[in-house]
């Protein structure tokens, strides 16, 4: 699962660790999660989503395995 | 929902204290519990260790509330893992003659007793640990059927 985590904090100048106070998660979680090392929660992924106003599949992007 | 880790309560601290104070008692009243009726040597120990378990239990329950999910994955990686070193480790300890008469020597020193039998000694610790790798074995199996029974139980807004 990709995602534009970095993209989007970079457009709002956004920290990891702001965006981890703004989605009540460790700073470590956004930094595996934004690296592709972690895949978060359906809750979390959506809490990223609501703190940077965006719909999940704007923020991740999951392709079925069949089409790898 | 994700949650932010926050530093420890009172209680946690308490609790920690208690992990550390019983175990703690039972080494330093070592001498004074070799005077004492063998029942009430057992009945102190046991009381320790058991405030060790629950504080820890507590403690562990308490703490993993505190965690957001990579960091609970975190702990349940090195928990999965640990558990399985430190079993293999203290097997492999015991195939080290070193290991095995410090063991003795310990023993001999704890119980006063001058040339204890080394193959009970070594026996008895081996049963001992035997017994705990089992019986945490058998408890993982009887929670994860708990736990899947539980997960798997029907909706309570289903009508």
């Amino acid at each position: 699962m990709k995602n534009k985590i970095r993209v989007l904090r970079a457009e709002r100048q956004w920290s990891q660790a702001e965006l981890a106070t703004r989605t009540g998660v460790s700073r470590n979680s956004i930094t595996s999660i934004e690296n592709g090392h972690f895949e978060p929660s359906l809750s979390l992924a959506f809490a990223i989503a609501y703190a940077f106003e965006s719909k999940v599949e704007d923020v991740f992007q999951w392709t079925p395995p069949s089409a790898t | 929902m994700p949650s932010r880790r926050k530093s420890g309560t009172p209680l946690q601290f308490l609790l920690f204290a208690a992990m550390i104070i019983a175990p703690l008692s039972v080494l330093i009243a070592i001498p004074w519990l070799k005077q004492q009726p063998d029942d009430f040597v057992f009945l102190y120990s046991g009381i320790a260790a058991a405030i060790t378990v629950a504080a820890a239990f507590v403690n562990s329950v308490l703490f993993d509330r505190q965690l957001d999910e990579w960091q609970r994955t975190n702990a349940r990686f090195s928990a999965q893992w640990g558990w399985a070193a430190g079993a293999g480790v203290v097997a492999l300890l015991m195939s080290l003659p070193l290991f095995r008469d410090w063991m003795v020597s310990t023993v001999a020193d704890v119980a006063d007793v001058a040339n204890p039998d080394q193959t009970l000694v070594i026996l008895a610790f081996a049963f001992g640990f035997g017994a705990v790798v089992l019986v945490q074995g058998l408890c993982t199996v009887v929670l994860s059927i708990a736990w899947t029974y539980w997960k798997s139980r029907p909706s309570s807004d289903a009508s």
